[in-house]
This record gives structure tokens, sequence and C-alpha cells, in this order.
């Protein structure tokens, strides 16, 4: 029983999708959804802070304190147009924040903020040095740090399915099988390194890709607001890898 | 540090950071594959039993086609050869059916469908487990589901009207049995080619236990939206009752007036198309979050849908209201018409027939920018309108505003026989005696306002055209006359 607990953890209904139906009315429900969304999703908000020039240790205060005024204060409400993808919003909430909020913030106080989030900001710095910097706009930075952000939750996602089921080997062969076409994986050399015959490897593939693919699209899901705009919205992020 | 490194698929470089060090561009491709049904997102781990299994699972029947994956299970076309009638197969998932006491409530459940004998309501033939596999045996419905329905273009409204009370007909057939459908929504709605509808999967929740709040089974995660649930579905799943049915169908119809879900705070339906405003109060009342403020019972909300279908529609003035910038110089310029009457008509009784019509022809030239302004209302309403409901062409709708101009040109005509008349009669009365007309030139101004105040009611602008063209006719020629009864021709002396 457990088991199906763990495979989703918390992922009863797509969360984007409950905060959206909750609009103005403060349901705590709609406020787990949101902060289960924002432990995910800060960093894009951080390196995008980073590129519009804040320091280090500014861009974490800041994104401290965006996400608690996120949480706290009901900025869903106005949220109106972008209300169709979480990405867009964040984005929007952000720059908003970042234009009219910030300034008064600060000159408020240093530090101090209570954190509702907890976020690991010492290792995203050193994970934003490591990024190539390269001519992007922050808008187009921040939201090829999401596409990012979005495929780690949903990899670590699946890899903590194989691990539950003691499969951690299994994953850590057959993951390179994700990408490129179905056709050319290497599976007689798999077959081969995991002492198993090349059709139980293929099928071993198939439901890994299989899975992978169902775990891309729930954790899309999550972050828009209809089933109808995830097939868009994985399209939108094709397009932001690809660019 | 790490050595660059390229994508062994796309041969891109790869950029450091990218997730167990895969190319992201080539992860997301993959998430393109097929083998998910695009339609329901949100299911996870259910892969419906090939053609082959349920062929050896069901040798009684022959299986014809694969229709379909929903939240709920995989359906199947079948025939069943000794009766000769197509089937549906519907296969359960079998995560759920894992979950304890799901074969009690499968069971009696389905005995329940099983006595649902309605024309709206697809009906359960049979069903049962077989090879650990629960399925149930339902009448075939040659058609598509309103979800596909919508996608395939949208209904208008009067669609909208004749499907609804259809569904609250069977609702409330259900909910008199006792039985709660638990998950209206557009794929449970099935159009058959007659344009009936029928609804399907009753019940079918509460088998595969969405709303029991047992997060056990994990069907909340094969629901995948919870759009269409009535609040206390997922606040107190225990408590719901049949007003959960009447919500989800106020979203379903909202979404069919609107092509929108109402999300948080939303509009009613007519400030967003152009639908009659007393359904935004059906809508609106099954739509409360409170359940004891919506309809009580599906019956009276299909009283209240056919009372609006077969009466007048009621429109909101949604295109005026937002060309509020046009049609307020079009009215300014047609007061401004009829207030420089005035002093024409108080010229005429003084007798000084050149400044009166120096009078007409300013009060007339006022109508050139009043019939432009008309003519740009008539094509901002006409782009105001959503494309379902634009039955005419931009240049038909500006074309009314010729409707004026021929006005316009008829005036002209009985200005010019005025003029002759005046002229004639001046030869031969050349000494008038004077009087005090403003009375009746103010009057007949204030009839001229309140005629085309009229114009402003949607559906008697058109009346009010033609009226007022005959009425321009009429007016002018019988100024002539009156001139004639006013001043009666004198003997010169």
């Amino acid at each position: 029983m457990s088991s199906t607990d763990n495979r989703s953890p918390a992922f009863a209904t797509t969360h984007w999708s409950v905060v959206v139906m909750a609009g103005e009315g403060d349901s705590t429900r709609a406020r787990d959804a949101l902060a289960k969304l924002c432990k995910a999703y800060w960093y894009p908000l951080y390196s995008y802070a980073r590129r519009r020039g804040h320091s280090p240790e500014d861009a974490q205060d800041l994104t401290q304190e965006f996400l608690t005024r996120l949480l706290e204060k009901n900025w869903i409400a106005n949220a109106n147009r972008t209300r169709g993808r979480f990405r867009s919003f964040l984005l929007s909430a952000m720059k908003h924040f970042l234009a009219d909020e910030w300034d008064k913030v600060r000159a408020q106080k240093r530090g101090g903020a209570v954190a509702i989030v907890s976020l690991e900001l010492d290792t995203a710095e050193t994970r934003f040095l490591r990024e190539p910097a390269d001519d992007d706009t922050p808008e187009t930075d921040f939201e090829l740090r999401w596409a990012c952000t979005l495929l780690e939750v949903v990899l670590s996602r699946l890899r903590g399915e194989y691990e539950n089921d003691g499969k951690t080997e299994l994953f850590t062969a057959l993951h390179p099988c994700l990408v490129g076409d179905r056709a050319a994986q290497p599976y007689a050399e798999l077959a081969r390194t995991l002492g198993a015959t090349e059709n139980t490897i293929k099928s071993a593939v198939h439901r890994l890709r299989q899975r992978y693919r169902q775990l891309l699209r729930d954790e899309i899901a999550n972050t828009v607001a209809s089933p109808d705009d995830v097939d868009a919205e994985l399209r939108y992020l094709f397009s932001i890898l690809s660019r | 540090m790490e050595t660059q490194r390229t994508c062994p698929s796309c041969k891109k470089a790869l950029p450091p950071n990218v997730p167990l060090g895969l190319c992201p561009e080539c992860l997301i491709k993959s998430g393109f594959d097929t083998g998910t049904d695009p339609a329901n997102p949100g299911t996870s781990g259910f892969a419906p039993p090939s053609l082959e299994e349920i062929r050896k699972l069901f040798p009684q029947l022959e299986i014809l086609e694969f229709l379909g994956k929903g939240g709920m299970g995989a359906v199947y076309k079948a025939r069943q050869p000794a009766l000769d009638r197509f089937v549906a197969l519907k296969v359960l998932p079998a995560p759920v059916a894992n979950t304890p006491g799901f074969a009690e409530r499968f069971t009696r459940e389905a005995r329940s469908l099983a006595r649902l004998n309605h024309p709206r309501i697809v009906s359960v033939h049979d069903f049962g487990v077989t090879g650990g596999l629960h399925y149930l045996i339902m009448e075939f419905i040659d058609g598509q589901n309103l979800r596909q329905a919508e996608r395939a273009g949208r209904l208008s409204p009067e669609q909208a009207l004749q499907i609804v009370p259809q569904i609250c007909e069977a609702l409330q057939y259900a909910h008199d049995q006792g039985i709660v459908h638990r998950d209206i929504k557009p794929e449970n709605l099935l159009l058959d080619k007659a344009g009936g509808v029928k609804i399907t999967d009753f019940g079918i929740a509460k088998i595969v236990g969405i709303d029991s709040g047992d997060s056990l089974t994990g069907a909340r995660d094969v629901v995948g939206t919870p759009h269409y649930m009535a609040p206390e579905q997922i606040e107190t799943p225990t408590e719901v009752d049949h007003r959960a049915d009447i919500y989800s169908l106020g979203v379903v119809f909202y979404e069919m007036l609107t092509g929108e879900l109402p999300l948080g705070k939303f509009e009613p339906p007519s400030s967003r198309v152009q639908v009659d405003v007393r359904l935004d109060d059906v809508v609106l009342r099954s739509l409360e979050k409170e359940r004891s403020r919506r309809y009580q019972k599906a019956s009276q909300f299909k009283t209240h849908v056919e009372t609006i279908a077969t009466s007048r529609p009621e429109m909101s003035s949604l295109s005026l209201h937002r060309q509020r910038i046009t049609w307020i110089p079009a009215l300014v310029f047609y007061v401004l018409q009829a207030v420089l009457l005035v002093p024409a008509e108080l010229a005429m009784f003084d007798g000084s027939i050149d400044r009166s019509f120096q009078w007409i022809g300013l009060s007339l030239l006022s109508l050139i920018p009043a019939y432009i302004a008309w003519g740009i209302l008539h094509y901002a309403c006409w782009k105001a309108l959503p494309e379902r409901f634009r039955a005419t062409t931009p240049a038909r709708a500006v074309g009314f505003m010729f409707i004026p101009f021929v006005n316009f040109y008829w005036a002209f005509v009985s200005f010019k026989k005025l003029a002759d008349g005046f002229n004639a009669w001046h030869r031969d009365v050349p000494a008038l005696p004077v009087r005090d007309g403003s009375g009746w030139a103010v009057a007949k101004a204030i009839l001229f306002v309140a005629f085309w105040t009229l114009a402003w009611i949607p559906g008697l602008a058109s009346i009010v055209s033609l009226a007022d063209l005959i009425a321009f006719v009429f007016y002018y020629q019988a100024i002539v006359w009156n001139a004639n009864l006013m001043w009666p021709r004198q003997k010169p002396s």
C-alpha cells in the first residue's frame, strides 16, 4: 500500500488546477498545492533574479521573499490572464514583484524572512555559476531553467519509483535509453551487460519509456489549468529547449 | 570540470547540469511518443489490455476494435453474435480492482446500474470478472462524446439548450432511483447519430472509488482533472449526494456555452458570448458552491432551461455596451438633427423660407456624421460577435447604415417639393401674418428624439427605420399642407 503512496506523492489531482480552481477562496488545499509547486520550481526564479543582475545574497533573499509573499498573500486571484500555466504565472508574478515590491521590502529589512518553503539556496549559486551565461534574455533563461527543472522532477520521480521497487541498477543501466529513437537503442549490448535476453531488455526499455512519458505528462498537467493544455505545454517546452 | 559532452541522439552539445546527463531536448521529444491518449494525460500507469488479450478472455464476444481509454478503464467495441448486436465492453483498470472492498462494491453498484432503464442512459447488459479483469458489457452507442463534438467545432447555444434538458431528464430518473453519477463530464455524455444524448459510466466513479476519499486506490490520479467535480466531492467526498451531479452539469453547460471552464472567479456566460441573459441565472445557480443553494432537483434545472429555450430570447446588449464610444456620437448627432429642426420650423413660421432652409440643411448635414458613426457601430457590433453568431457579413452589417441614407434622399426630395410649394405660394401671398409656432416645433423635436430612442431597443431598430422612412416623407409633405392650412390663401389686396 505504501508503494502506491510513494509512487505519486501528493499528486491527488493536478496542483495548478487545484490552485486555479480555488481562485480567491483561501483554501488550505490550494495553498498546499501551491507550496508543493513552489518547492519544485524555485530554481528558475533564482536564476532569473541573478540574470537580472542581483547579487547571490539578494537573489536568495528575493526568491525566498517572493515565495513567502506568494503563499501568504493571495496573488493567484490577481493573475487572471496568465492562469492557464503555472510557468507564465510565476514569471509574471516575479516580474511584478521585482518591479514594484522588492525595493520596498529590502528597505524594510535585511534577512530575517520566515522561511515557508525551505530552499537549498547555497547549492543554487554553485549551480548557477556552472551554467553558461549566453546571450539569452532573463526571460528565455527562466524558461530554459524551467524546462530543465521540470525534467529533473520527472526523472527523479521515475528513479524513485525504480529505487522503491529495488531496481536501481536497472534504471541506471537503462536510463540513457530514454532519449533517442526507440529502435536505435543498443539492446544487444545492454542485454550482454545485464545478462538478460534482448527481448526482456526491449520490453523493460519500453516500460521505462512509457512510464517516463506518463510521469512527464502528469507533471506538466500539474502546472497547467486544464488537461487540454498538456500537449500545447509539451510542445512549448520543446520549443524552449530547441531554440 | 566536466568535459563538453554531446547528446548521442541529436549530436548537440550538452550544457552542464542536465538532468541525469541526458539531453533535455531529446527527453522532451520522447514525451511526444504515441502510446498515451492525449485526451487523458492524467491516467497514470494503466495500460489497456491488447485486443488479443481481450479476445482470449471473452470468447463469447467478437471483439471488433479498441474504442478508447478513459480514467476508468478501457472500452472496446464488440458484437454479441447470438443476439446479433453491438456492445461496448468496458474493462476496469486492474490496480483499482485490487483495492480492498472492490469486489463487493463492484457487484453492488453494477446491479443497481443494470436496473437503470432509461432512453437517455447507456444501459448495462452484463458485468462480471474474468481472468481477474472486471468488466461491464454495455449498450453500444454509434456516435461521439460531447468532448469530441466540442473539439470538432463549437456547439451552438441552441444545441446546448437541446442537450442539457435531456441530461437533466436522465439524471432525475437516476436520482429517483437513488443513483448518483458522480462523474458527469463531456467524455461521459454520448451524442448518437440522431442527435440524442446518452449518459454513460453511471456510478462507475463510485465503483472505482474516486470520491470515496480513499487515496489508496490512486483513483484520483486516474481522473486527472477535478474541473467537473462539485466542491464537496473534493472536500468531503463521503457526503456527496445527487446535487454534485447538478454542479457538474453546470460546468458542462458553461463550457458548452463559452468554450471555457468556470475557473476561479468566472464571468457569467452572457458577458462572454451572445446568449440569453437568463441562462446566467441557470448556470450560476447550478454552480453554487453551497449545494443547498443549487437546484435541488435535476428536473428544476430542466424546467428552467426549457422555459428559456422555448421563450423569446433576452439578449444582453453586450455589443452596444461595449461600443459606447461609437454609439454616443451617433445618438448625439441624431439629437442635434432634431434640435436643429427647431430654428428651421421657427423660421418657417416667421415666413422666412430661406433661413428655414438653411437650418434644415444644417440639420440634415448633422445626419451625415450620425450615419457614419452608425455604420462604424454596426461594423464594430459585427466584429464583437463571436464567430458562430456572425450570421451576416460585415458589408451587410455596415449596409444597414444605408437605410438612413435612403431616408436622407427621401428627405431631400420632400424638401425640394416643400421648397417648390413654398416658393409658388410666396408668389401668390407676399405678406404673411406672423404666427408663433415655437411650441409646435419643440413638440415635434421631442417626438423625433423619442421616436429614435425607440430605435435603440434591440429588435425595434428596423421597424423604427422603416417607420421613419415613411414618416419623414409624410412629415415634410405635411408641412406644405399645414402651411396651407395655417396661412390660408388670401386674395392680394
